[in-house]
């Protein structure tokens, strides 16, 4: 991977919605950089801030403060007009695919939209480009007069995919893409992103809560928890040395097929509320490890090997 | 398990047929199996392979007369296909409860807490007031809500995996003998979700409940249940103790779910095999080739000739298939 400019760079990133009486702080300060052709997964329980972050950045949520840079130009504050070439280059993928397409197109309906409103197709070539399209996403392109009702979950998740192809984008946010499919589905899913991935050399931010789909698909992963990243870490290096004491306890969670009720104690209590976050260390109130230190002071991101945490075991 | 106690559930020879304008639907298909007092049975499958048709008909809950019965559901005595609605309400709640993937919409969100306790419990067991309150306050505590505050709360107030517990606590009221867990963990956060299989593994060891835990995650089974069966286009496919069924696969559908999940454990996830193609249409004709044959790996010449029958594999283990997995692999070795 090159070192040149990250094409996201995302710096003290903050999303808070005033509610009654409080201040929601449902993205707090986060850093981030994906590179050109890279996976980075977004982990953490309901809640933790992923699906608000990736949909600031396409600008479905309001930032409060911070920036955000696509290849350099920065996204926030834009007007629509000038927010439009930003929308192409990134694409967002929704989990249910059964909400997400328009029930009265036909799928070819669904992908000549954005193919002729970015000028990726005139109306002499939109049927050959969404042919190409449907082809590159396995699916057969005779299909394309159907309606969306007519095909199953993980066909739709195709054309969900195609039409975010469609209008040749750099980044693609897959928001829990597979959660809603079988897991038989979801590995022709998965197959598939990785697939258009070396073809294209696409990035994805990929939002999941399921740690095995993580550890199959992504180069780099940031773990939320109440609004921040506590951990930022290569894949494989999370895996076989969690460095914060949330992503160990996140990781023993996970029930596996390969142990026999050899199950660790579950982390007690909830993950506390974005408008009520504890003092110092966010994570300290369930924390087995917290001492004095934890509830006074707010950890900075600490480097750890392949990455960084933020916890003050790791400083 | 060697001693060999009388079953508490027998569903025999259970099908479930929904007629649609057009065509029939078979959704289980002559399924029989037992659940044991105190055991923790597993039935797993993908979408619409029939398990949780199964569980519904177990309580009399699909839309009626349209999910058309045969066979027979047994608990204790007491059968239950065909039983009048007077006798299936003596059933539910009493001897067999049931919790849902989604406690937000199995719980009334007009009612607090109290209310939806004590309804069950005035209608069940005929409880009121300050006898009422203190059984509440006790099954409260036996799911981890301790205290009063949390029976004035709406639904809307609590967190996921704190309705799910009151939903837990409902279903427990009236001391069911079977409780039907129908994915009751999918919608919740891992952390949560393993606080609710520890909860569900204390309960059990407590009250010797048996649970018929319905799932389409094999991790999850592997973290409670004792015995497993796997269901694949209405029929069982597989039947194994749930160590036998993880590690030594029978059926290829089985081995082909664990081989397309992601691992946690394993570097890079492990390598993903994708099951290609879809489940076949489930009509009430009868098949003429093995139901996973169109999609299976291991698909051979005798595959095609008609369906296999679910046949023993040793104690209590059942395959429906000619060529299972563990012993191809003992003849290529």
């Amino acid at each position: 991977m090159s070192d040149l400019t990250p094409l996201l760079k995302v710096r003290d990133l903050r999303v808070h919605f005033a509610t009654e009486g409080s201040l929601v702080r449902a993205v707090d300060g986060v850093d981030l950089d994906l590179r050109a052709g890279e996976t980075l997964a977004l982990v953490g329980e309901s809640g933790c801030g992923k699906s608000t972050l990736a949909r600031a950045l396409v600008g479905l949520n309001p930032i409060t403060s911070g920036t955000a840079e696509l290849k350099g130009r920065t996204l926030i504050g834009l007007s629509r007009a000038a927010a439009r070439p930003f929308r192409r280059e990134l694409q967002l993928v929704f989990q249910d695919p059964y909400a997400s397409l328009n029930p009265r197109f036909t799928i070819a309906q669904t992908l000549a939209e954005p193919l002729l409103l970015h000028g990726k197709a005139s109306r002499s070539n939109v049927d050959d480009k969404l042919c190409d399209l449907l082809a590159q996403v396995g699916l057969d392109p005779q299909l394309r007069a159907r309606y969306p009702h007519e095909f199953s979950g993980g066909q739709r998740q195709r054309i969900s995919i195609a039409r975010a192809l469609a209008v040749e984008p750099s980044l693609l946010l897959c928001d829990e893409v597979t959660s809603a499919l079988d897991v038989s589905i979801q590995a022709q899913i998965l197959d598939l992103l990785r697939s258009v991935q070396q073809k294209f050399g696409l990035s994805y931010l990929f939002i999941t809560h399921d740690l095995g789909v993580v550890r199959y698909i992504a180069h780099r992963v940031a773990v939320m928890y109440v609004g921040q990243i506590v951990e930022l870490r290569e894949t494989e290096s999370l895996f076989e040395s969690p460095a914060h004491p949330y992503t160990k306890a996140l990781l023993a969670s996970i029930p596996r097929v390969s142990r026999d009720h050899q199950t660790p104690a579950p982390l007690l209590g909830e993950v506390p509320s974005a408008a009520r976050p504890p003092s110092g260390c966010r994570f300290h109130p369930r924390c087995a490890l917290a001492f004095e230190r934890c509830p006074k002071e707010h950890p900075d991101l600490y480097p750890v090997s392949g990455g960084a945490s933020r916890c003050f075991l790791n400083q | 398990m060697t001693h060999q106690a009388e079953e508490l559930l027998r569903i025999r020879n259970l099908s479930v047929t929904f007629a649609t304008r057009e065509h029939s639907v078979r959704a289980v298909d002559n399924l029989s199996f037992d659940v044991r007092p105190g055991e923790v049975v597993g039935l797993v499958g993908e979408s619409g392979c029939g398990k949780s048709v199964t569980s519904l008909s177990i309580l009399g809950l699909h839309e009626q007369p349209a999910g058309r019965m045969t066979g027979s559901i047994r608990l204790g005595e007491r059968e239950l296909v065909g039983a009048s609605p007077s006798e299936l309400r003596a059933v539910r709640g009493n001897r067999v409860s049931m919790i849902f993937q989604d406690p937000l919409t199995s719980l009334n969100p007009y009612l607090r807490v109290e209310e939806q306790l004590g309804e069950v419990l005035e209608l069940h067991l005929d409880l009121r007031g300050a006898a009422a309150r203190a059984r509440m306050l006790e099954i409260l505590s036996q799911v981890g809500i301790p205290g009063e505050e949390r029976l004035r709360a709406y639904p809307h107030q609590l967190s996921g995996g704190m309705r799910q517990r009151i939903c837990i606590a409902m279903a427990l009221l009236c001391n069911p003998e079977l409780l039907i867990a129908d994915e009751p963990t999918t919608m919740l956060d891992v952390t949560i979700q393993a606080q609710i299989l520890e909860l569900l593994r204390t309960l059990r060891k407590q009250r010797k409940m048996s649970i018929l835990f319905i799932t389409h995650d094999l991790g999850v089974v592997s973290e409670i249940c004792d015995r497993v069966i796997v269901m694949y286009a209405g029929r069982i496919v597989e039947q194994a103790r749930t160590a036998e069924l993880l590690h030594s696969p029978l059926h290829p559908y089985t081995e082909a779910l664990l081989r397309s999940t992601p691992r946690v454990d394993v570097p890079g996830g492990g390598s993903l095999h994708p099951i290609g193609g879809l489940p076949p249409r489930l009509s009430a004709e009868k098949l003429e080739e093995c139901a996973f044959a169109a999609r299976c790996p291991r698909v051979r010449q005798g595959c095609r000739d008609g369906e296999p029958a679910l046949e023993s594999a040793g104690g209590e283990r059942l395959r429906r298939c000619i060529a299972p997995v563990a012993e191809m692999a003992a003849t290529r070795s």
